[in-house]
């Protein structure tokens, strides 16, 4: 059976709020607007309390610096002729090398003025300590990533969140000698709260079949929220986003006509090969998703029924906040929700489960990033326990970054016999 | 020397084993010397370091992606080799990512009766960081509480923490005896004893301890003049690296690794309230435990390294390291990414250094390549 299909009409408006971040991201020096770092996710809602200022998100800058080869492997080779080896991360090695080249996607390396970090991944206090010393600039953090479940975090873990956050505010007016805004606060945070509450419905609407996107639109749909969740513009984006998702459920519109088989895919994709989805669908197969996009940007609970859910409220507060120390709540919790459950090996174990079961899937693929020992938290024994469960599953090794570590026709060995183990062949050549 | 302690670190399985029989207590495996193990000795239990064989790996690969760390990798095939399965229980307290890993991976394919996993914040300096960590550490002394099925009196508690800081003491004692122009120990031999400490009961270790501080300086084994160096990084319990490395006829006369001065280099200061025996209240003990454990030597896996660089340094000039050999388990993203700036730091501050990275065998031609190298640079250079 063949699906008809549609290009996705608000697939241009992503790319442009994209766009529009990075080009006020450089001209901020220029126009007075102070350049704060944090990682991808970085606690935006929080700084935006300051007022208006341009974020160099780390991750996103690496991802976009390693679109460009020549460019990268300057970065990486950079990075590592001052000592950063090969197998630290990816992400952090092109930053690096971009900063120490001074030289980036878009022109030169935007000096931040402050970092303002919410620690998770245990190379992060590394990586803005680094860049804290080679820029001299200030640095703050703030933990995430202390709780074992982040599923179902425990009120000692938030308020230890919300502690450092109170503490935060006060930094943030010392070092930017601007007074704190609650009610900027308040507004950043409802909006992040409802850029991730639609995208993490649009992630829900992934289970109707055919699927309505793919994977690999889903990797450019869910950059607004994480680079800017808390502007109003990024709400709008996810309501249109929402309506024409939930059309093209209504009139079964297809990511991928031949749709046949469905899968997940995870953690963050070697950005350089995005074409072994396209070679994937010639065997009829999408990929409709995977815990990286959908918990990076969406807020996700274990429901009662023992099912992963959408986080429509949280125990305790209002929504929207009406006061700091609730709007910091809020925003704990999203930073619990975004980090994926990567330090609970159950829980990373349990959302695999979810998605291959509930989102109707037959198999799953895993890319054992060696760029990013993050997203590979669990990896190996989430295969397993799917294995167990009798669902397929393809495990490869590369880079999400480094092309070094790319072997393209093992990956497509694996893919074949992958897609052998589906009882799939290829329908078009 | 006393061969208890390589009688320990040979045959930790058998001892642990026969203690536990022996006294018929529980043993506690703990995966991070960042584990406070004066609470798990309160409740009369012994705790104990996993560690790995130093033999390949092959039963870990099924279970850990290949960017893990070596340490790692060793520790949990020694897991489900079955080697460990006396143990009642495993703690973990908040580290680096791989051996949370490893950790996690344990509790999903290993049995164990007591499973915990203790939040230890990686910003150690901020007044919410301390709070919170005080309040985690009451919460873990209520969990072992309940998985003992005895409270963890205040008598209990202050005499575990007198015996640690009793231990401690004693370590700096071993430790000076290598400040002497001419070291009165071996490198070698002092790591072995730290490892041993590592794996047995504190009160029975002391004994020993203390009987090698009296003997070790009259030992007809005295290492000889050689050049002085430091040995800095993770975790390593492989003897062979300081046995080569003053075969070479150079003097491991300091550390600042996991196994090594880092795990007890911090005493709780004395008098405490925590300590000893009728004084203070319970919560007196939590915050002397949870000051010494926020302000010890900090390992490069906490957000603030600083401490740590000074630290080292001040390391450098009490033991008159003219070197420091800089190690790390393949991998190991937290001291991968200390050394580069690490080594800048000690060059500013005239101390050369250089680096081995290590697996779980080690390449003993290489690393006594590199150190050769080291120490004829080391002779050309002006002390
Ligand atoms: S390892 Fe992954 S999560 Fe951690 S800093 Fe690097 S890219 Fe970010
Ligand atoms: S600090 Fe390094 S050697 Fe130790 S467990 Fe972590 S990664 Fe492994």
């Amino acid at each position: 059976m063949t699906y008809k299909t549609a290009k996705l009409e608000n697939w241009q408006w992503a790319k442009e709020i994209r766009l529009k971040h990075y080009k006020k991201l450089m001209s901020a020096r220029e126009n007075g607007t102070p350049i704060v770092a944090a990682s991808g996710h970085g606690p935006w809602s929080v700084v935006a309390g300051i007022g208006d200022f341009a974020a160099l998100c780390g991750e996103p800058w690496s991802g976009s610096t390693g679109y460009y080869p020549d460019l990268s492997l300057a970065c990486a080779e950079a990075a590592e002729a001052r000592g950063y080896g090969r197998d630290v991360c990816g992400y952090m090695k092109l930053y690096f090398g971009s900063m120490f080249l001074n030289k980036g996607p878009f022109g030169e390396f935007p000096k931040p003025d402050l970092v303002f970090q919410s620690l998770d991944c245990d190379l992060e206090p590394h990586w803005y300590n680094i860049v804290g010393k080679e820029l001299n600039v200030p640095v703050y953090f703030v933990e995430i990533g202390t709780d074992f479940n982040h599923l179902k975090p425990r009120e000692a873990s938030i308020q230890y969140l919300v502690d450092g956050y109170l503490r935060g505010i006060e930094w943030l007016e010392q070092k930017t000698g601007k007074r704190y805004s609650d009610e900027l606060l308040i507004q950043a945070v409802t909006n992040n709260w409802e850029s991730r509450r639609l995208w993490t419905e649009v992630c829900e609407m992934q289970k109707a079949i055919p699927a309505p996107l793919d994977i690999k639109s889903m990797f450019t749909l869910f950059i607004p929220a994480e680079i800017n969740p808390h502007e109003a513009e990024s709400v709008a984006f996810y309501k249109a986003l929402k309506d024409e998702v939930k059309h093209r459920v209504d009139n079964q519109i297809a990511a991928v006509p031949g749709e046949r088989c469905r899968i997940i895919h995870d953690s963050v994709p070697p950005w350089y090969a995005l074409h072994i989805f396209r070679y994937m669908e010639e065997y009829g197969v999408v990929a409709i998703g995977g815990s990286y996009v959908f918990t990076l940007s969406g807020s996700w609970v274990e429901g009662e029924d023992g099912h992963l859910k959408p986080m429509t409220s949280i125990p305790g507060v209002h929504i929207p906040p009406r006061n700091r120390e609730e709007a910091l709540r809020i925003q704990a919790w999203i930073d619990m929700s975004v980090v994926r459950p990567v330090s609970s090996m159950d829980s990373a174990i349990f959302i695999w489960k979810s998605l291959v079961k509930d989102w109707k899937c037959q198999g799953a693929v895993f890319h054992v990033n060696r760029g990013c020992i993050l997203m590979g938290y669990g990896m190996v024994e989430g295969s397993r326990a799917l294995r167990a469960e009798g669902f397929p599953t393809m495990v490869y090794e590369a880079s999400h970054v480094d092309k070094r570590d790319w072997n393209e026709s093992d990956v497509r060995d694996r893919i074949d016999s992958f897609m052998e183990s589906l009882g799939l062949k290829r329908v078009t050549t | 020397m006393d061969d208890w302690f390589h009688r320990i670190v040979g045959s930790r399985h058998e001892h642990a084993k026969n203690w536990k029989q022996r006294t018929g207590r529980k043993v506690v495996g703990y995966f991070c010397a960042y584990v406070p193990e004066e609470l798990i000795c309160a409740t009369g239990a012994l705790p104990v370091r996993v560690i790995g064989s130093l033999r390949p790996t092959e039963l870990a690969e099924a279970h850990i992606p290949s960017m893990y760390c070596s340490f790692c990798r060793d520790v949990l095939a020694e897991g489900l080799s079955g080697a460990y399965d006396y143990l009642d229980g495993v703690v973990m307290a908040k580290s680096c990512i791989h051996l949370e890993h490893a950790f996690e991976c344990w509790g999903l394919n290993i049995p164990a009766a007591f499973k915990y996993y203790l939040p230890m914040p990686w910003v150690l300096d901020s007044p919410e960081a301390r709070k919170y960590y005080l309040a985690e550490l009451g919460r873990f002394k209520e969990k072992l509480e309940d998985w003992s099925g005895k409270p963890i009196t205040d008598d209990a508690l202050g005499q575990s923490i007198g015996m640690y800081n009793r231990y401690r003491q004693s370590m700096h004692r071993l430790y000076d005896l290598r400040k002497t122009d001419l070291p009165l120990v071996s490198g070698a031999e002092v790591s072995e004893i730290v490892l041993a400490s590592m794996l047995s009961d504190k009160e029975e270790f002391m004994p020993h301890l203390e009987r090698a501080i009296q003997e070790l300086p009259s030992s007809p084994n005295r290492p000889k003049a050689g050049a002085r160096l430091m040995v800095a990084g993770g975790e390593n319990y492989d003897l062979e690296l300081f046995r080569v490395i003053e075969s070479l006829g150079a003097n491991v006369v300091i550390d600042e690794l996991c196994m090594g001065s880092r795990y007890f280099w911090t005493t709780i200061p004395s008098p405490v309230k925590g300590e000893g025996k009728g004084e203070g209240a319970a919560q007196d003990r939590l915050e002397a435990l949870a000051d010494r454990y926020l302000c010890r030597p900090p390992c490069p896996a906490k957000a603030t390294p600083s401490p740590r660089y000074e630290h080292l340094l001040g390391l450098v000039k009490d033991f008159k390291a003219q070197g420091v050999l800089l190690i790390q388990q393949k991998f190991c993203s937290p001291h991968a990414l200390d050394i580069p700036d690490l080594m800048r730091f000690l060059k500013e501050h005239g101390v050369p250094s250089y680096t081995f990275e290590f697996d779980i065998t080690l390449a003993k031609g290489q690393l006594r390549t590199r150190t050769e190298a080291f120490l004829e640079m080391l002779e050309l250079e002006p002390v």
